[in-house]
C-alpha cells in the first residue's frame, strides 16, 4: 500500500438476511482513499453507499453481516491495522469511533438528541476522547462553534436543537464531529435537506475545513453537482458493486461506464425538458452486473463486461 | 371560487407560541412561520414551493391540510361536493376530503412505521376508507408496487430493511393507492439519487396525465422544480416574496432572495466554482 493511501478497502462484502432471502448489500468491493483528498461516493439509492461507510466505523448491526475483507486503516503517525479485526469492546475501537473517524449524517434533527443543550452535547463528544476539565470542554466546543460559523456561541451552547435551523444543525453536527481532530471525516448526504443557499455555505466551510486542517473526506451524495463541487475523487457505485473510480474530472466529463453516462444524463437540468431519461432498472442489473471485468487505464478503473471495455485499457 | 381551480389559498398565517423555558413554561410571544400567504392553483397543474430552510414551506403545506392548525386565512379547495373551505371545518367533516387530498412526506424514516410490513402499509388507506372492497386490495398494492419500482418481495419486509430511497418509493405508493386529486409533495425525491428521482418524476408526471392530478410540490432542488413545475412560490421568512410561471422566475428572479437562491446552485462542470452572491450585500428584507 503506497502512503498516500489513508484507508484501503479489500474485497469486503456485507449481507443482510432475513426469513427469506439474503440480500449482499456490499458485493465483494475494493478501494482506497488517498490521504488529505475528498472521495465521493455516488450511486443510487440502495447501492449499499452507507452500509460501506457504517463497515468502516464497525457500526453494521444484525441482520447485517460483514461476510468477508478488511478495511485497512493507515492513520498519520500510527501502524496501519484492519477496523474489520478490532473487537467490539477493544479500546482501540473506542478510539476510532469519534475519535480517529468520525460521521455526519443527512438528517441532523435526528443525529441530535433533542432533549440536551447544543452544548452539552458538543462537550460529551469531547469529554468522551478527552481527560479535560470541564471547562477546558466547554470553551473548546464555543470555539469550534465559532469555527464553523455559529456567532454568539456561548449563549449558542445553552440552546436546544429545535431553536436551531436545518443548516446551524448542520454547522452543529460538523462542529461535533471536528472536536476530537479525526484524520478521517466521514459526510453521509450532509446536504440533502438543506436548500442549495445553506447548501453551499456549508460545502464553502467544508473546503475552507480541508485548507486548514489535514483531514480525509469520503462524502456520500446522490448529487452529481455537489460531487463536481466538492470531490478529488469519485466512485460510483451500482447494487453493491463499484463501477467506475477516476477523478472528479475524468467522471463527470468522460464517463466510461454506461451507468455512470446514465446518472449524468438523469440530472435534470436548467433547460425545460419533456421527460427525463431515468435509466431503466433492468439494463443496469441484467448488462452490466453479471460478469464484469476490471479494466484499468493509468488511475481509473470501470467493471465492464468483455465487449464492452474500451481498446484502451488492460484487464 | 371558480372551478378552474382546485384550490384558493388567501391570507394563510401560522403562529407558534414561543415559551418561556423553566418548571411552568409560559407562553412570551409568538412567532409568525406563515405570514399572510395567498395563492391558487389550477387543478391539473403542478405548483412548486422553494424557500430557504425554515422559510415556512413544510408548516405552509401542513396548514392547508390542517395537520397544524392555521391562526387565520382561508383555504378553498374544489371537493368531489363542491367547494368547501377547509379551514372552518370540523376534524370529522374533514375526513371524508382526507381521501382526496394526499401527502408525500420529506422524511420517510420517520413516517413510516417500523413495526408493519410494506404491504400493511401500503394498504393502510384502503383499508381504513375502503374496507368493503378488502378483496381487491392486495392487487392493487401489487400494482402499486410495481408502479414506483420496487420489487413484489419488498411487500413481506419491514421499513429498516430499505434505504432511503427506497423507502421514499414506499411512502409515495401509499399516497397514490386512494387516487387523491391533490398530491401535495414535501421533499419527496430529495432523498432520491438521479436515476431513481427521474423515474419517480416521469411516473408522478405519467400519474398525473392519467388521473388529472394536481401537485404542489415543495423542494429545495431549483433545477427539479424548474423541471417539473409549471407555475412557482418563493418563501423567505414565511412570506411570499416572488410567485410566477418557472420559466419568469428563473429568466427574470424579481426579488434579491430568488436571485441568491439562483446563484447558489451548482453546476456539474467541476471546473465551474460555486460562487452564490453574497447574503450581506442583498436587500433581504
Ligand atoms: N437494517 C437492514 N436490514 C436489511 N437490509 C438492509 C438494512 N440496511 C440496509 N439494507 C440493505 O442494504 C442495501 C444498501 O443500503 P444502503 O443504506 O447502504 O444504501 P445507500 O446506497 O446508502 O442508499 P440511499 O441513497 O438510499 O441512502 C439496501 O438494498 C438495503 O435494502
Ligand atoms: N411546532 C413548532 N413550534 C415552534 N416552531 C416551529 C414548529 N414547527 C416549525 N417551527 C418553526 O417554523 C419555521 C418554519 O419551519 P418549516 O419546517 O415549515 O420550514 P421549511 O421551509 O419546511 O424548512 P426545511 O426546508 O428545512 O424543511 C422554522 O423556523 C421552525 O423552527
Ligand atoms: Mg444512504
Ligand atoms: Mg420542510
Amino acid at each position: 500500500m503506497s502512503t498516500s493511501t489513508i484507508l484501503s478497502i479489500r474485497n469486503l462484502s456485507i449481507s443482510f438476511k432475513n426469513e427469506i432471502s439474503e440480500q449482499l448489500a456490499v458485493n465483494n468491493i475494493n478501494l482506497d482513499m488517498k490521504r488529505s483528498q475528498t472521495t465521493a461516493i455516488v450511486g443510487e439509492s440502495g447501492s449499499g453507499k452507507s452500509v460501506t461507510a457504517y463497515a468502516m466505523m464497525q457500526l453494521i448491526q444484525p441482520p447485517g453481516k460483514i461476510t468477508s475483507g478488511e478495511i485497512i486503516f493507515s492513520p498519520a503517525q500510527q501502524d496501519s491495522f484492519d477496523i474489520l479485526q478490532l473487537n467490539d469492546n477493544s479500546p482501540a475501537l473506542y478510539d476510532l469511533r469519534g475519535g480517529l473517524m468520525s460521521m455526519i449524517f443527512q438528517e441532523p434533527m435526528t443525529a441530535l438528541s433533542p432533549v440536551h443543550t447544543i452544548g452539552n452535547q458538543i462537550m460529551e463528544a469531547i469529554l468522551t476522547h478527552q481527560a479535560i476539565p470541564k471547562q477546558a470542554a466547554f470553551d473548546l466546543a464555543a470555539a469550534m462553534l465559532e469555527r464553523v460559523g455559529i456567532q454568539n456561541s456561548r449563549e449558542r451552547m445553552h440552546q436546544y436543537p429545535f431553536e436551531f435551523s436545518g443548516g446551524m444543525r448542520q454547522r452543529v453536527m460538523i462542529a461535533m464531529a471536528l472536536v476530537c481532530q479525526p484524520q478521517i471525516l466521514i459526510c453521509d448526504e450532509p446536504t440533502t435537506a438543506l436548500d442549495v443557499t445553506i447548501q453551499a455555505e456549508i460545502l464553502a466551510l467544508l473546503k475552507e475545513l480541508k485548507a486548514t486542517i489535514d483531514i480525509s473526506v469520503l462524502f456520500i451524495t446522490h448529487d452529481l453537482a455537489v460531487v463536481a463541487q466538492i470531490a478529488d475523487q469519485v466512485i460510483v457505485m451500482n447494487q453493491g458493486r463499484i463501477l467506475e473510480t477516476g477523478s472528479v474530472r475524468q467522471i463527470l466529463n468522460d464517463p466510461i461506464h454506461p451507468y455512470s453516462q446514465g446518472l449524468i444524463a438523469a440530472v435534470p437540468g436548467m433547460k425545460r425538458q419533456p421527460r427525463l431519461d431515468a435509466i431503466s432498472n433492468d439494463s443496469t442489473r441484467h448488462n452490466y452486473g453479471v460478469h464484469p471485468l476490471i479494466a484499468i487505464k493509468g488511475d481509473r478503473e470501470v467493471a465492464l463486461p468483455m465487449p464492452l471495455i474500451p481498446a484502451e485499457y488492460q484487464l | 371560487m371558480t372551478t378552474r381551480n382546485l384550490l384558493e389559498v388567501t391570507n394563510l398565517s401560522v403562529k407558534f407560541p414561543l415559551l418561556k423555558r423553566g418548571l411552568l413554561s409560559k407562553q412570551v410571544g409568538e412567532f409568525t412561520a406563515v405570514d399572510q400567504v395567498s395563492f391558487e392553483v389550477q387543478r391539473g397543474s403542478v405548483l412548486g414551493i422553494v424557500g430557504e430552510s425554515g422559510s415556512g414551506k413544510t408548516t405552509l403545506v401542513r396548514a392547508i391540510l390542517r395537520a397544524i392548525e392555521p391562526s387565520s386565512g382561508s383555504v378553498l379547495f374544489q371537493g368531489n361536493d363542491g367547494a368547501v373551505d377547509l379551514c372552518q371545518l370540523t376534524h370529522k367533516q374533514l375526513m371524508p376530503l382526507r381521501t382526496q387530498m394526499q401527502m408525500i412526506f420529506q422524511d420517510p424514516f420517520a413516517s413510516l412505521n417500523p413495526r408493519m410490513k410494506v404491504a400493511d402499509i401500503i394498504a393502510e388507506p384502503l383499508v381504513i376508507h375502503h374496507p368493503e372492497q378488502h378483496l381487491q386490495h392486495r392487487q392493487q398494492v401489487i400494482k402499486m408496487l410495481e408502479r414506483v419500482g420496487l420489487e413484489a418481495d419488498s411487500l413481506h419486509r419491514f421499513p429498516h430493511a430499505f434505504s432511503g430511497g427506497q423507502r421514499q418509493r414506499i411512502g409515495i405508493a401509499r399516497a397514490l393507492i386512494l387516487n387523491p386529486s391533490l398530491v401535495i409533495c414535501d421533499e419527496a425525491v430529495s432523498a432520491l439519487d438521479v436515476s431513481v428521482q427521474a423515474q419517480v418524476l416521469n411516473l408522478l408526471a405519467d400519474l398525473q396525465e392519467e388521473m388529472n392530478l394536481t401537485y404542489i410540490f415543495v423542494a429545495h432542488d431549483l433545477n427539479v422544480v424548474h423541471h417539473f413545475c409549471e407555475r412557482a412560490l418563493v418563501m423567505y421568512r414565511g412570506a411570499v416574496v416572488e410567485s410566477g410561471p418557472v420559466d419568469q422566475i428563473f429568466t427574470s428572479p424579481q426579488h434579491d432572495y430568488t436571485k441568491l437562491l439562483l446563484s447558489a446552485i451548482p453546476s456539474l462542470d467541476p471546473d465551474i466554482k460555486l460562487a452564490p452572491l453574497d447574503r450581506n450585500s442583498l436587500d433581504l428584507g
